[in-house]
């Protein structure tokens, strides 16, 4: 090699600069990109399936044909994004995470119904991140379906979303996979947990956003989630309520009951307010429901709800 | 004498060059293996799940704390300060110590990362400043060194860690290196070309992407190992020359050694081979050098122009001197200044149990990985690798400032806010060659009580509920613990968290998460730990805890 002078040696020392700077180095894209997840529902939103049954992949699968299919949410070559709560180094016995048969059989009839690509994705909480993934059997069970599972923990993972309804938030940051796809299914696990009761699926959306801490400093947790609730709007909620935690929740182990429950819907509120009462608690009562009534997200009221059993 | 002789006349430096099969290629090749070798069994220092198992292995096959336990000089300052036979390292390093009285200071030539390291720095950067002059003004530095290391492990201070070449080099990997090779693939990473399409740049088995790590100390490691490097300014090998406690003992132990540098009286005494010598080893007389600093390199085999030098076995006496000419006054003064340091690291106001165990002078951040020895025996056997460090799957564990007082410097502490003991681990015991941490069992974790979390009701979010004006919701901590240690009770009709003492084994989980910043309001302190007990204690002090679920 030859030798530098001054103005090479400057020049170099610049474009290695612009090279980090290309790459990112600052990690942050422009605030507010857009609101994430605001396509028209395909489904019909007063209506909820509720399969029940031993086998979960079966109750997965009759919910959601019961709703109406895959096939109407799903075009050919789609990218799918399912969003299961897998955030704890729990065997899937113990129902501190979605149900593996239930997020696996989500996975094939993405791919049945002509989706392109499906991502199996949460920031978990746990760590190592990769051994919670195993250990809970998401994983495992997704990629053997053909879906890719990941463990969103960097800052680089989530992008800002604005949130234009919002009381608490006004933005905050979504999983950048979720605001790329062309389909979102939040598939939570009903049960327990300290801080807000229940945890159902808006609960379930704490885990799209990187800085959940945020929401516990805040004035109140309950109107944070019915705020990102409204924002970043799930294309279809299929609630797993195999086997549900009772107690010591969210990450248990505690008493557990097995419901043998797949609930479908898209409209979010009603979908809680069925998972409520399983526990035989009045919707009403979880903070945030009440808080997503109020906002216009959903239907709390069961009884405008038509509850379709497959 | 002959001082010269006819360059032009002769063909042997074109017959050299085009000949590849030779001693010294045999040995760059290894040395570059070796080196392949070290980063590899670094970077597999790492965490990976095995979901047959069903537990954390590391993916090397090949003992991943290899270059420590094969390093005689830390198994013996670890086994003589601790007062205990560490059987990896003894089994390991006997090999090494063997072959060194054989072949001398083959490991130093041949094996040592650093040692490669620094050829490599000196090739690339100091070409043109290769010192001629054999130079051994402070080659008996390092034996004082030796000394010194050697007296303070006899009186029970383990001061070999800050000299060694293994532990220099991988410390400089673990606290400098890699978080900033990380963070540089990171930024990287940020690119959608990258992320989407070439996502093993950024993270695969060896690169896990999911915690990026800081360390503290890390421009102190650095300093040292750009100071071991550097020093190949003044001359060639000038640590390994000069100050490397292990190639001391290395040299000390090539006394009788059978592989020697013979020189054929076909020498002329031209003086060519001195300066390619690395080490300075050869005399005034090209037929002699001194064995004891001789590392086996072949410069002098392959620069030789009448072909008179050979490295070979032999049991002939002549032509080297492996005398060691040390000053008594000053090898007394060396051995004095170990004991010092031993016996004044001990009586620092260190955050130890003090020789009285009831009086604990103990600092409340001095939380030690889960199996660790009792403090006294932990320090004294800990050899500072870094290799704790690196698996943690965390973060958490990092090298102790003043936690653990002078004597336990760059010991691992858990520090919970940078990273929790994570449940589903226990490679921190697996990596370490000294066993400073126990082995264990993850389902024993329940047992292992490494501290205990304390609640700060005065920043808790729970313990200051206005229930008129704030509807805050947190128990985080609560929701996070992993072995139901922490738990919440009405008081007041607010759900407050409590501790229960038998159950937290202070992994810190709960420290980590708080989302109080900048201080967590539940914090883990070192009054809960027990390493003082035997498992079969712990267990049982677990099993007495009163709370049902």
């Amino acid at each position: 090699m030859g030798k530098l002078n001054r103005r090479e040696f400057i020049a170099g020392i610049a474009g290695l600069g612009a090279a980090f700077l290309a790459g990112g180095c600052s990690g942050k894209e422009a605030a507010d990109v857009r609101p994430a997840t605001n396509r028209p529902p395909k489904f019909d939103p007063k209506t909820l399936a509720v399969a029940k049954g031993d086998d979960p992949a079966k109750n997965t699968r009759g919910a959601i044909n019961a709703l109406g299919g895959l096939g109407k949410l799903i075009r050919k070559g789609d990218f799918v994004v399912v969003k299961p709560n897998m955030a704890w180094n729990r065997a899937p016995t113990q129902a501190a995470t979605t149900n593996p048969e239930v997020i696996a059989e989500i996975v094939r009839l993405c791919f049945a119904a002509g989706a392109g690509k499906v991502l199996v994705i949460d920031h978990i909480i746990d760590r190592p991140a990769e051994t919670v993934l195993s250990f809970n059997g998401i994983g495992p069970a997704a990629e053997k379906a053909g879906a890719k599972a990941v463990a969103a923990q960097n800052e680089s993972d989530y992008r800002s979303v604005s949130i234009p309804q919002g009381k608490m938030l006004k933005s905050d940051t979504c999983l950048k996979d979720i605001l790329k796809a062309d389909v979102f299914i939040n598939v939570p696990i009903a049960k327990d947990h300290g801080a807000t009761r229940l945890t159902l699926g808006m609960k379930n959306l704490m885990g799209c956003n990187y800085d959940r801490q945020a929401w516990h400093r805040s004035s109140s947790l309950d109107q944070c989630i019915a705020d990102y609730a409204s924002a970043i709007r799930p294309d279809l909620v299929v609630l797993d309520a195999t086997r549900i935690l009772l107690d010591n929740g969210p990450k248990g182990p505690g008493k557990t009951k097995d419901v043998n429950q797949v609930i479908a819907g898209v409209d979010q509120v009603a979908v809680d307010a069925y998972g409520a009462r399983l526990f035989g608690i009045k919707p009403s009562d979880i903070g945030y429901i009440k808080c997503a009534a109020a906002m216009g997200i959903g239907e709390i009221d069961l009884s405008k709800i038509v509850i379709k059993s497959a | 004498m002959v001082h010269s002789i006819n360059m032009a006349d002769n063909n042997w430096k074109a017959s050299r060059r085009t000949k590849l099969l030779t001693v010294r290629n045999l040995r760059r090749t290894t040395q570059v293996l070796c080196f392949v070798g070290f980063v590899y069994l670094f970077l597999a220092t790492v965490h990976r799940f095995d979901t047959n198992l069903n537990r954390p292995v590391l993916p090397s096959r090949a003992p991943i704390d290899t270059f420590f336990r094969i390093d005689p000089l830390l198994g013996l300052s670890a086994m003589l300060s601790a007062r205990r036979v560490i059987e990896v390292m003894l089994v390991y390093a006997l090999p090494v110590v063997l072959l060194s009285i054989v072949a001398g200071r083959f490991f130093c030539g041949w094996i040592c990362p650093l040692g490669t390291a620094i050829d490599a720095t000196s090739t690339i950067f100091f070409r043109n400043r290769r010192a001629a002059e054999p130079n051994r003004h402070f080659a008996n530095v390092k034996y004082y060194v030796l000394a010194a290391i050697i007296t303070a492990a006899v009186f029970g201070g383990q001061i070999a860690y800050f000299l060694d070449p293994i532990t220099i080099i991988t410390r400089a990997f673990t606290f400098s290196i890699y978080p900033v090779a990380q963070l540089t693939g990171r930024s990287f990473g940020h690119s959608e070309f990258i992320s989407e399409r070439l996502p093993f740049l950024i993270s695969n088995t060896y690169l896990p992407n999911d915690v990026l790590y800081y360390y503290r100390l890390n421009f102190v490691a650095a300093a040292m190992l750009i100071g071991v490097l550097g020093a190949e300014v003044i001359s060639r090998r000038f640590w390994c020359r000069n100050l490397c406690p292990l190639g001391a003992m290395l040299g000390v132990m090539s006394r009788f050694s059978v592989v020697r540098r013979l020189v054929a009286n076909t020498c002329v005494a031209c003086p060519m081979c001195m300066p390619k010598c690395k080490m300075g080893a050869i005399l005034d007389n090209p037929t002699q050098y001194q064995a004891n600093e001789c590392i086996y390199c072949y410069n002098c085999t392959q620069t030789c122009p009448t072909l008179s030098t050979r490295i070979v076995p032999t049991i002939r006496k002549e032509g080297y001197r492996s005398t060691l000419d040390l000053s008594r006054r000053r090898t007394v003064l060396a051995m004095g200044a170990g004991a010092l340091v031993a016996v004044m690291a001990r009586t620092n106001i260190a955050a130890k149990t003090a020789v009285d165990s009831k009086i604990k002078v103990s600092d409340a951040g001095l939380i030690r990985p889960p199996g660790s020895l009792p403090e006294e025996e932990f320090v004294d056997r800990c050899i500072r690798c870094s290799e704790c460090m690196k698996v943690c799957p965390t973060g958490g564990l990092q090298p102790a400032l003043t936690e653990a007082g002078l004597e336990g410097l760059w010991t691992p502490v858990l520090v919970p806010r940078i990273g929790e003991c994570a449940q589903n681990c226990n490679l921190c015991s697996q990596v370490c060659s000294s066993q400073a941490i126990q082995r264990f069992e993850i389902d024993e974790k329940p047992h292992i009580y490494i501290g205990t979390a304390a609640i700060d009701r005065s920043l808790c979010i729970m313990w200051n509920f206005d229930e008129c004006k704030s509807s805050k919701r947190c128990l985080v901590c609560d929701e996070c613990c992993s072995y139901r240690a922490v738990y919440w009770q009405y008081v007041d009709d607010i759900k407050r968290p409590f501790i229960d003492e038998h159950k937290c084994v202070g992994c810190g989980i709960c420290e980590n998460k708080c989302p109080i910043q900048p201080i967590s309001a539940i914090r883990v302190f070192s009054y809960g730990d027990q390493r003082h007990k035997t498992r079969e204690e712990q267990k049982a002090f677990y099993e007495s805890g009163q709370r049902k679920e």
